[in-house]
């Protein structure tokens, strides 16, 4: 939308979201109503962005608030656009952390300004009611004697609060807090703010990703009107059956994945893919749920039922990747099961050694074993993991792909073993003549190729379709086909201008090879299959991996194939139950394996490895399994995914370090009892401004 | 008594439903029956009823109504 008009007080132009409206129909009878009575100068109310703009003459002084209301009245739910309403919920998520972290830098100026009473109530809120989630949580292992990342921040930041209402006076004469313990006030609210702005950061990556597509679930008609079995019946979108008709009209969003039986139409597709160029579909073209039908009226038939439709399964790949917990966190938390014991124990420990060895007052030696946990908190742990993440899947969504979890991609850099399916993944499954061959015909190539092309144009065959390319290529004009039977992975035949034409493979060549017969003259097509990856691609894979190739091409081609690129481990003939076989044995044999497919029809192998990699388009996800799904550029990405699984994991490890490394040295000062809290301020500020310039780094 | 009109903005089950419902507030009217294919309105009347006040009505919600042939 235009921002200057909105921002500027002369023209008046109104957006709404409004809901309720069921078809094309709704959003024209909305712009009746109001038209007649507001008299406005433009309307538009769209259906399937569920959204009406009115622009208004500048005289007029109608209220948003009418028209909501009018609206309404005629059975819809207006309001005020909600655009600016989720830019303040974004917002609405940073605020108790971003409050939380300037209050907690006011502190040291309240206390300088003599205000200890007003610091102390805003350092208790911040530990103990913005904490409150991390105490919760931390209590509740503690019982059973279980640590985590929690237990850590929650018994820091509370023995800070202690050691800071610790009397000086009780402290001993040679007190080493000279007077200061009420400065480890901030240094819990540190710890918290800290790890509120990095679980914040967290949940930002988790709401980019779903985004898009929640926005799309709100466009969908919940009920649509259907016709099964010769009824006419209204149902939900959910319970659609195989077979289900339904009709789209202008404007209208298909809400499920159909083929198109009457009309035809251009549908965009970038609700879903991005992807804004309007694709032309006829009858008989499959369309996805979630696209705009753009111009025709068309009528779908439902081919699969909701639960496998492109739009749930999308949704069900971004709901798996929330809930699913990063192994690093796992193995943080095997780190902190660790650490949180020892740092107690050394707590105790010193505790005990001030009193009874150094003879120290009760106070002292308590003030000091607190410290030692205090200091031990790395709080910017909280911070070590989330930045990475949210830069790695930004990163990723800008060179074109897309992974399930943060683990799997992790995962991708550790595995070996990397085996490619050969056709349409490592080939491009584009065949270019090679050479035609007359047996005992005497038609010119241009005259063959015109004849073939005519039937082939009829199948979708990678193999005819590269056929017809070739002929389109020379200008060449086909014929009508009549009779056109296709077997698939045997051939086709046609009638072309009265002349029987029939394409088979030609099983004695070990090439792929055609046996075209004309009538009565047979002829032979030699192709060769383009590759889509260079030498220079395979060299830099492996580098990094053991490739392996499995195909299910014959031995023959499948061989020349992988001399080309330079590859010595293949595998030809393979049907897919026996390409399952190969990457299980593969997994006994050399451990984990990475497979890379087109993710249709190898969904097999794909799920049975242990990171499958997809090289589909996004429109077609509902058919595709795959754990880092590659939707722009193909399989050329696999370096960019090496990179940014090896990258965004070493970074993790060196936040991790650093996150721990100012704190655990502080330690011993802790236990000498030398610590003061410009020291304990100093080990937090380094290890988290080290930690987030390090995540900031490029990638 | 009967009436019978074209609303030609018909399209959905849901302009059936506004237009049921409006018409149920007309005391006069006894029965509505709403067909989406040939996007007309019959209307059973218990009392005289000009169509105007029907018609008037359903402007109101942003349908017209035409006479039928």
């Amino acid at each position: 939308m235009n921002k200057a008009t909105q921002l500027s007080n002369k023209t008046n132009t109104l957006s709404f979201d409004v809901e309720g409206m069921t078809c094309a129909a709704c959003a024209a009878r909305i712009e009746r109503v109001l038209n007649k009575n507001f008299t406005p100068e433009e309307i538009t109310v769209s259906f399937p962005l569920k959204t009406a703009k009115i622009k208004l003459s500048d005289e007029t002084d109608i209220s948003s608030e009418e028209i909501v209301k009018k609206i309404n009245s005629i059975g819809y739910q207006a309001s005020l656009e909600k655009k600016e309403e989720v830019k303040r919920g974004n917002l609405f998520d940073w605020i108790i952390p971003i409050i939380s972290l300037g209050l907690t830098l006011a502190l040291r100026f309240l206390f300088e300004a003599n205000l200890d009473s007003v610091a102390y109530v805003i350092g208790f809120i911040i530990v103990l009611i913005f904490g409150k989630s991390f105490h919760i949580s931390a209590f509740k292992k503690i019982k059973f004697l279980d640590f985590n990342m929690d237990t850590l921040i929650s018994i820091g930041s509370l023995s800070s609060l202690i050691i800071s209402v610790l009397p000086n006076e009780l402290l001993g004469s040679g007190n080493t807090f000279n007077g200061e313990s009420k400065m480890f006030l901030d240094t819990g609210a540190f710890i918290i703010s800290f790890i509120l702005i990095g679980k914040t950061i967290e949940e930002k990556v988790i709401d980019d990703a779903v985004q898009s597509t929640s926005s799309l679930k709100s466009r969908i008609p919940k009920k649509i009107l259907i016709t099964r079995n010769g009824e006419k019946i209204e149902s939900e979108i959910e319970n659609l059956i195989e077979g289900d008709l339904f009709s789209v009209t202008v404007g209208e969003i298909i809400p499920t994945d159909g083929y198109i039986v009457n009309g035809s139409t251009n549908v965009d597709e970038s609700l879903l893919t991005g992807e804004s160029i309007p694709i032309a579909k006829h009858a008989g073209d499959s369309v996805i749920g979630g696209s705009i039908n753009l111009e025709g009226l068309i009528e779908v038939k439902v081919d699969s039922d909701y639960t496998n439709s492109t739009y749930n399964i999308i949704e069900e790949l971004i709901e798996s990747a929330q809930t699913s917990k990063p192994k690093i966190q796992k193995s943080l938390d095997k780190v902190t099961q660790f650490f949180v014991p020892t740092v107690i124990g050394i707590s105790l420990f010193t505790f005990f050694y001030k009193l009874i060895i150094n003879n120290q007052t009760i106070f002292d030696s308590l003030a000091v074993a607190i410290s030692v946990l205090v200091i031990a908190c790395p709080c910017a742990l909280g911070l070590a993991t989330p930045i990475v993440i949210y830069k790695s899947s930004q990163l990723s969504k800008n060179r074109g792909f897309i992974f399930k979890s943060f683990d799997l991609l992790q995962r991708f850099s550790d595995i070996k073993s990397l085996v490619f399916d050969k056709t349409g993944t490592l080939s491009t499954g584009v065949f270019t003549i090679d050479s035609i061959t007359n047996i005992d015909g005497n038609k010119s190539e241009t005259e063959i190729l015109k004849y073939v092309a005519s039937v082939e144009v009829h199948s979708k065959h990678p193999i005819a379709r590269s056929l017809v390319y070739a002929a389109e290529k020379k200008d060449i004009e086909f014929f009508d086909a009549k009779d056109v039977k296709e077997v698939p992975g045997l051939g086709i035949s046609g009638v072309v201008e009265g002349i029987n034409v029939q394409v088979q493979k030609n099983n004695q060549s070990a090439s792929t090879s055609l046996e075209v017969k004309i009538n009565n003259e047979t002829y032979l097509i030699n192709l060769k299959e383009e590759s889509s990856v260079s030498i220079d691609f395979v060299k830099e894979i492996k580098k990094e991996k053991d490739i392996f190739i499995l195909s299910g091409d014959k031995e023959e081609s499948v061989k020349r194939f992988a001399e080309n690129i330079e590859i010595s481990n293949y595998y030809s003939d393979k049907t897919p139950e026996e390409k399952l076989d190969i990457i299980k044995t593969l997994q006994q044999e050399v451990g984990p394996v990475i497979y890379v497919g087109d993710g249709i029809n190898d969904s097999p192998s794909i799920k049975q490895s242990d990171v499958g990699v997809s090289t589909s388009t996004s429109s077609q996800i509902a058919q595709v399994t795959g754990d880092i799904l590659i939707n722009r550029g193909g399989i050329e990405k696999i370096t960019d995914v090496i990179q940014l699984s090896k990258n965004s994991k070493n970074r993790i490890y060196q936040n991790l370090f650093l996150a721990f490394i100012y704190n655990s040295l502080m330690i011993p000062i802790a236990v000498a009892g030398l610590i003061t809290p410009q020291l304990a301020a100093l080990a937090m500020a380094l290890s988290s401004i080290s930690v987030v310039l390090n995540s900031n780094r490029k990638l | 008594m009967e009436i019978s009109f074209n609303v030609p903005e018909i399209s959905c089950g849901h302009c059936k439903e506004t237009i049921e419902n409006t018409l149920s507030t007309v005391s006069q009217i006894s029965e509505t029956n709403v067909d989406i294919e040939s996007k007309s309105v019959n209307v059973k009347l218990s009392e005289e009823l000009d169509i105007k006040v029907l018609a008037d009505l359903l402007d109101e919600q942003g349908y017209t109504v035409e006479q039928q042939n």
